[in-house]
Order: structure tokens, then sequence, then C-alpha cells
């Protein structure tokens, strides 16, 4: 897996600030490669800048947000290169939003939503429907043929979620992004969604880009695990390890975080302090304010990811204790 | 209660937010009409209705800066009585309907089903009628040169109009804007929290519910305004002999190729009205916003 | 002390474009005092409108909640309404725009006669201390505040009335997992101290898990299992309940030894 890796998105120190002018930034630089039928999971909490970092990639940045440096590569048929993000849509990549109910046209029935994109491409109507009832098919929608005239508001949430991968995947792109595809479903549901994303990154060999807040999400889905704080990338490894044995302490507070099973803990271990607001970070680490492992050389210097085991990065000049914390 | 109005109050009044670009050349268009509508007897002649019918259609002069009319009415001072009258009924024709529309709407929205269905047949009914045959009918009915009370001649049935009309508009407004709040997770949590019904809607329910009616009830002083002016246009406002905008376009519209000021100078003032209250509903809109 | 709050053979109906759709057919339940229970199930098996329920929100069309032994009817007096006290899910919607905090929390301790006025700022004080924030926030619109200080806003505006059952909506679903954790704690903080009955409705387990000491899981308007936290977890009896312990995400993989310790 680690071999002949074909990278699909290659993000080159993109930075995200409010406004025009070199004002507070939201994220300061930012570096991220998703290869193809690879899915690399996007953690942060909220404000961290993952979702804004996505919407970057497709040209969805709100107004008061500008793109300020950085390149962003997709692979096309020449190669690695920049794209108009416009040209993109519909192009060879894909979104999945969050919330199916709003993302999806009311007043279009399903088989026209997902036979749109087909259509556009100048796919003839028979055929654009034949092939919409395949997808629906391959993304587990069952007896797409009976339903194709179902308006989105008659689904439910976990279907409604199907036909949006359905319209996803019409236009045979190489890269999906996901934006929390899942937060907004049921447990059952939420683990059916995963399973169809798993299947469809081996079937076709899609590379996914997946952002949520859900570390368990993460642990289920992502091959590889980036973590974001505050606009900046503090851990990036492969995800069984980076959960296992967290190599920056804000990955660790996280996992930390969340409720243990058996333990029987009455008290759930938590971060104190909150995130810096953008743009109010003076120097040295931007965990350091909140850490429990820091040193005089946090304040001072910020960390710049490093490696410290193969094909795994961190952020932090004391990554050596945590690993020292993990045998003990 | 009071200081949540006055968050509402104060949108209307400070001009260090959001949309205030917009509410400030509003302000300064309408504060220079309210300014000219009050001093009124000290820039003018003081007398609209006086006639020289020796000096009939006048061109511009230092003694008539906007010339004078068929009738050898000095344009300047009819305008400017003009600019007062129509903007004494815009308020009014605002106002009624208002307060009358509203009153209805927080009952629509808090009343049983039935009589909710029942007042919005009503409004659907009202919203269908043909406005001006009503408004015709009313002013025949009423005799437009009657003087009552307050009001001169011809102005009642208009307002009158106005508020039987009107009220629609507000009522469905405050209908739906409840409907939104009693549905929010602070009002539940204002009832489970045991406050009585009545506190409940005066404190949360409509601080929360009139700022949509706020926004409207600038732009309508213009509606109102541009309303009266097409009515008298019409023949169905106040007597052609009061100054009035749309009455003084209406009675110039046959010199228009030899005296177009007298045509242009009121229409100009209309647009002018029109934009600078729409301008201000604008900005408090922005404002108003979340 | 046995049966603080009681659901005996609850029925609600809705009206759903014209048709009478039954969300709850049936639901028995006891909780003691100072007990918590966890409520969990996927959307649509009925948990919010149970408490809706039990907050007197929507009138069950047959069966009847008791409190202490009284029964709660269709027209609650706010002396009753005081005792049962919610904390919602959304932290922006469940906040009045237009209201400061501290306008928002003297209006209900002034209403229900906690306090005179005299008394009212050193209790505003103390009720910011129990949710720990500071009290420079009693002066802030919600807008200023952040999702997790919002959420202990609404704690704290449960709090203020001084009830006796605290029942939570899916309370922290809205929140990032580290707010969530701060917000746990003090819920289980409060059931701990003021000894308050809490209903805790969620579809996480794992969180449910921590928090509560009986679970009821909820399926088609129906309880289908309800038994001690920790029973239900090792000897499911159900099979939904069986599905709904596969389908919540295995958290295993995570090693938690190394956690320090402050």
């Amino acid at each position: 897996m680690m071999a002949a890796q074909t990278p699909l998105l290659v993000m080159d120190g993109l930075s995200l600030g409010l406004g025009s002018g070199n004002r507070a930034m939201i994220v300061p630089s930012l570096n991220l490669t998703v290869n193809a039928g690879e899915c690399l999971g996007l953690v942060g909490e909220s404000g961290s800048g993952k979702s804004l970092s996505l919407r970057a990639i497709l040209g969805l940045l709100p107004n008061s947000i500008h793109r300020s440096a950085g390149r962003i590569l997709l692979r096309g048929p020449t190669g690695l290169a920049e794209h108009d993000p416009a040209s993109l849509r519909g192009n060879g990549i894909s979104m999945v939003f969050q919330e199916p109910m709003s993302s999806l046209n009311p007043s279009m029935r399903i088989g026209d939503l997902v036979a749109a994109g087909l259509r556009a491409k100048g796919m003839a109507r028979g055929k654009a429907r034949t092939k919409a009832i395949s997808l629906l098919r391959e993304v587990g929608f069952p007896a797409p043929e009976k339903r194709l005239d179902d308006w989105p508001h008659q689904l439910s949430g976990g279907l409604r979620q199907r036909v949006m991968i359905a319209m996803a995947l019409s236009v045979e792109p190489a890269l999906l992004l996901c934006d929390e595809p899942t937060t907004a479903l049921d447990v059952t549901t939420q683990e059916q969604i995963l399973l169809l994303l798993e299947r469809l990154k081996k079937d076709r060999g899609l590379g996914i880009l997946f952002v949520t807040h859900d570390l368990s999400v993460i642990s289920r889905i992502a091959d590889r695990t980036a973590v974001m704080y505050a606009g900046r990338l503090v851990e990036e490894g492969p995800t069984a390890e980076l959960l296992a044995a967290p190599r920056h302490p804000y990955t660790l507070a996280l996992l930390s975080c969340l409720p243990q099973a058996g333990t029987g803990q009455r008290r759930l271990q938590a971060i104190d302090g909150t995130p810096p607001a953008a743009g109010e970070h003076g120097g040295g680490c931007i965990f350091a304010p909140r850490c429990t492992f820091a040193a005089h050389q946090c304040l001072t210097a910020e960390p710049v990811l490093a490696d410290i085991a193969p094909a795994h990065r961190t952020a932090c000049y004391r990554h050596v204790l945590l690993r020292e914390g993990l045998s003990r | 209660m009071m200081q949540t109005m006055r968050s509402n109050l104060h949108a209307l009044f400070t001009l260090r937010e959001r949309g205030s670009g917009k509410i400030a050349v509003g302000y300064a268009i309408i504060g220079l009409f309210v300014f000219t509508a009050m001093a009124a007897p000290w820039i003018t002649t003081g007398e609209p209705a006086r006639q020289d019918l020796l000096n009939r259609l006048a061109f511009p002069s230092f003694a008539h800066p906007l010339g004078t009319d068929q009738l050898g009415r000095d344009v300047w001072t009819r305008l400017v009585y003009a600019i007062q009258l129509d903007f004494r009924i815009g308020i009014l024709g605002m106002l009624l309907p208002a307060i009358l529309g509203s009153l209805i709407g927080v009952a629509s929205a808090l009343s049983p089903h039935w009589l909710d269905a029942a007042i919005s047949r009503l409004a659907d009914i009202i919203i269908s009628l043909p406005l001006f045959v009503f408004f015709l009918a009313l002013a025949g009915l009423l005799g437009p040169g009657s003087d009552w009370g307050p009001f001169g001649p011809g102005e009642l049935p208009i307002l009158l109009g106005f508020t039987l009309l009107g009220w629609v508009v507000y009522a469905r407004l405050l209908r739906t804007e409840m409907h939104r709040i009693l549905a929010m997770e602070y009002i539940r949590a204002a009832i489970t929290g045991g406050l009585p019904l009545h506190r409940v809607i005066i404190g949360h329910v409509m601080p929360n519910a009139v700022g949509q009616t706020l926004v409207y009830m600038c732009v309508d002083i213009g509606l109102a305004i541009l309303s009266l002016a097409t009515l008298s246009f019409l023949g169905a406002g106040v007597p052609l002999d009061r100054p009035e905008l749309g009455g003084m376009i209406s009675a110039s519209r046959t010199v228009i190729s030899s005296n177009w000021w007298l045509v242009a100078a009121p229409g100009a003032v209309l647009a002018l009205m029109g934009t600078g209250l729409a301008l201000i509903g604008d900005g408090l809109d922005d404002r108003l916003k979340p | 002390m046995k049966d603080f709050v009681r659901f005996e053979n609850l029925h609600v109906d809705y009206l759903r474009k014209g048709a009478v759709a039954h969300v709850l057919k049936g639901i028995s339940l006891d909780v003691t005092r100072g007990q918590c229970l966890g409520v969990v199930g996927e959307s649509g098996c009925g948990k919010t409108t149970l408490a809706s329920a039990l907050l007197g929100l929507v009138i069950p069309a047959q069966g009847r909640i008791l409190l202490e032994g009284e029964e709660l009817g269709r027209h609650r007096s706010s002396a009753q309404r005081r005792r049962i006290q919610m904390v919602f899910q959304d932290p922006v919607a469940s906040l009045n725009p237009r209201r400061t905090v501290r306008s928002v929390l003297s209006e209900l301790m002034i209403h229900h006669k906690l306090v005179g006025r005299s008394g009212l700022d050193a209790a505003l004080k103390q009720i910011m201390d129990r949710v720990r924030l500071p009290a420079a926030a009693l002066d802030a619109y919600p807008a200023r505040l952040s999702g997790g200080q919002r959420q202990r806003i609404a704690i704290a505006r449960a709090l203020v009335v001084q009830p006796d059952v605290l029942v939570a909506d899916e309370a922290v679903s809205a929140l990032d997992v580290s707010v969530q954790a701060h917000i746990i704690n003090l819920l289980r903080e409060l059931c701990d101290d003021l000894g308050l009955t809490m209903i805790f409705i969620s579809h996480n387990l794992a969180v449910v898990r921590v928090l509560c000491d009986r679970v009821a899981v909820m399926h088609g308007g129906h309880v289908v299992e309800d038994r001690p936290t920790e029973a239900i977890f090792a000897d499911p009896q159900h099979d939904y309940t069986r599905a709904l312990l596969k389908a919540s995400l295995p958290m295993g993989i995570l090693n938690l030894s190394q956690t320090p310790t402050r």
C-alpha cells in the first residue's frame, strides 16, 4: 500500500485569511496529500479550519474568507496541476455535504437529481435514467427503478445521503470530498454509509478526503489521519498508529475527552481553556497555553511538522515524552 | 421587554453598525424633506392656494423659483405644502394599518386553528379585491370634499381605505414571524421555566418577531405616499385644489411639453422620498439580521 | 423515595398531514430520586416526545405522568413547571438572541420568588460559579458566547429555578468533543452535588454509559429494554439493543493508558 501511490490532491502551503490583505489568518499554511484508493481523515474541532480548507479545493469559500497564498494541485489528464475551481465541479471531483436535506434540490425528483450531472455532459435522457438506476443500485438504494420519481422529502436521512453519494459518483470522480457526511445520521445509518464509502474506495479506487470532528468515525474509515488545531496541522500519520499512540499532546487530549468503554470512569478528561481566535496567536506552539507537556521552548518558537516515524509527522518538541508515557 | 424594545429602536438610531451607509443616506434624504416641510411658512409664500391669473405658466424666476402653474399659483410653495401633506398621509397611512394588522396577526398566531384559518381566508379575500375600485367606491360614499375632525378634505376615505386594505400585510408578516419564533427552543425553555404565557409572549416572542415589521413599516410609508399620489392622479385622492404631489403631476400633464418642470419637480420628489425610505428599511434589515 | 418520576402507560399521538401518528405506544418507566436515567434510541423512536410530555409541552392521548406521586395534568401551575427543567440540544436556538444572560436568569428567579431584589446579584454570581462561567458573562448576549458557554448558560437557566428533575435532550450532541467532556462532567457533578434526578436523552451510547445509572432503550414508540447501565452494555437482552450496540462505533482501538495525570 505504501508503494506506487498516485497523489490525486496536493495542497501546498494553502493560506486562508479573513478578508483581504494579511489580516487574521485562519489557516496559515497547510500541506496535505490525498492518494488514489486512500481515505485521508481530516479531524479538528469547530473553528479549526478543516471545513474551510476542504471548501477551498472547489472554490466554495464564503465571501469573508480570502485565499491568500498556496497552491492546490489536482490530478488531471496531464498530471498534477492547478485548476480553475469552477471547472472542477462535476469533473473528476465531487463533494458530499453534511445535511442531505438542504443540499438536495427539493423540487427535483431523485432520478432527475442523479441524472442531472450526466445530462449536463450530454448524455441522452433515456441513457442517463438507466445510468441513474445503476448508480443508485451501486450505493445500496433499495429498488431504485421504482423510486426514481420520489421527492427528496419522502426519503429518510440515510437514503438522502445515498442519493447524494450517487449524484457525486455520476461524474465518475477520482476524488471524493466529504464534509461530515455522517454527522446528521443515526448510529446504525452512519455505519451503513461508512461501509458504503469504504466499498466505493476499494471498488473504484476513489481517493477520499473525509472531514469530521468525530474521532470514532475516523477510526472506522480513514487510512491516514491529519489532526488540525487552530488552522494548523499538528499531527499526521497512519490512523491506527495515530490513535493508538498519538505523538502530539492535542491528539492525545482529544482522545482522552472521549468516554471510555468499560473503565467505570465517572469523570471525563477535558481540555482546559479555549482555542485561540484567528490572529490572536503571539508566538511559540499554538497549543502550548493548553498543553500539559509544555516547556519553556514551546512558548518561544513554533514547532514545525517533522517526521518521527515512517509516514508519521508531528509538530511538537516534546513528542518523545508522549512515547515514553506510552511505554510507562 | 424594555431592554429588548430598546435594542430594536437602538438599531433605528445608531450609525456605527451594519447597514449604516444606507441608513445614513436615507436619513439625509428624508431629513431634507422633513426640514423643508417644517420650514414651509418661512421659505415659501405661505399661501399655496393664491392664484395670480395674470401670471400663468410663468417660467422660473426669483419670485417664483419653480414658476407658476395654469392658475398662476407658485409651484415652489405648492410643492413644499404637498411634501407636508404627503408625509402626513404617508405616516398615518402606514401607522393605522400597522397597528390594526399587528394586533390581528398576533391574535391569529395565538388563536385556535379555526379562528386562525378564518382570519387567513378574510385576508385572502381582501388581497383579491380590486384596490382602486374599492377606493373610488369609498371616496364616492364618503364624499370627496368632506372635512372631518383633524383630517383635511379627502383624507379620511383614503386613510380608511389604507387601513382596511393594508392590515393584511402586517397581519401575515407578524403571524409568520410569531409562528417561527414560537417554534424556537428558547420559547420552550421560557414556558418550561414556568413563566406565565403573557410574560413569554411579551418578553420573549414579540421582541424577536417585530424586527421584520419595523423594516416593512419604513418601506410602507413610501408605498402609502405613492398610493396617495396615484389616487390623486386618478382623481380619487384629495381634492385637486389641495397641493398634493400626484395631483400636481396630474394637473400639469397637459403642459408637459412647454413647462416640463411642473411634472418633473413633484415626480423627482416622489422618487427621492421612496428611495430614502427604502434605503432606511434596507439598512435596518441588514442591521436586525442576527 | 421510590418512583420519583413515573410514566404510566403513556401514549402520545401527533397529527401529521391529516393522519394520526402514534409516537409513544404505552411507555411505562420509573425513575427514583437522584437517579440518572439514560434514554437511547434512533431519531423518530419517540425519545424527544417522551421529554416533551414530561415537560408538559405535548398532551398525552392516554396514560399519566406522576412526580412524587402527584399527577402532572394538562394545565400545569408555574410551581409544577418549576420542578422539571430542560437543557436543549441546540445551544444557538435555545437562548433568546435579544436577552442578556442576566435578564433571562433574573426574570426566572424573580418570577418564582426565589430571591429578593437585594439578593439578586449574589444569587446570579453563585449560579455562574456553579456552571463555571465568569460573572462578566452575565451581561453578554448569546451571540458573544461560544457553544460550550451557551450550553453552560442553558444549564444555569435550568438550575436557577431549583428544579428536582433535569431533562437533557441531546444536550451534548452539538458540541465538540473537548467541550462535550466539560459539559458531561458538569452534569455529573450537578447530579452528585445537588441530588438532581436526571433524564439524559442521547443517541450517543458511549456518553450514556459514562453518565447514567440506568438505560432505557426506545424503539418504535416502545421501551424495549430498561436495565442498569452496565447490565445493558455487558449483556443486552433485546435484539434491537444488540443491533444498536453493534452499530455504535468501536472505541476499543483507543488506548488511554498514557493519559497524563494532572
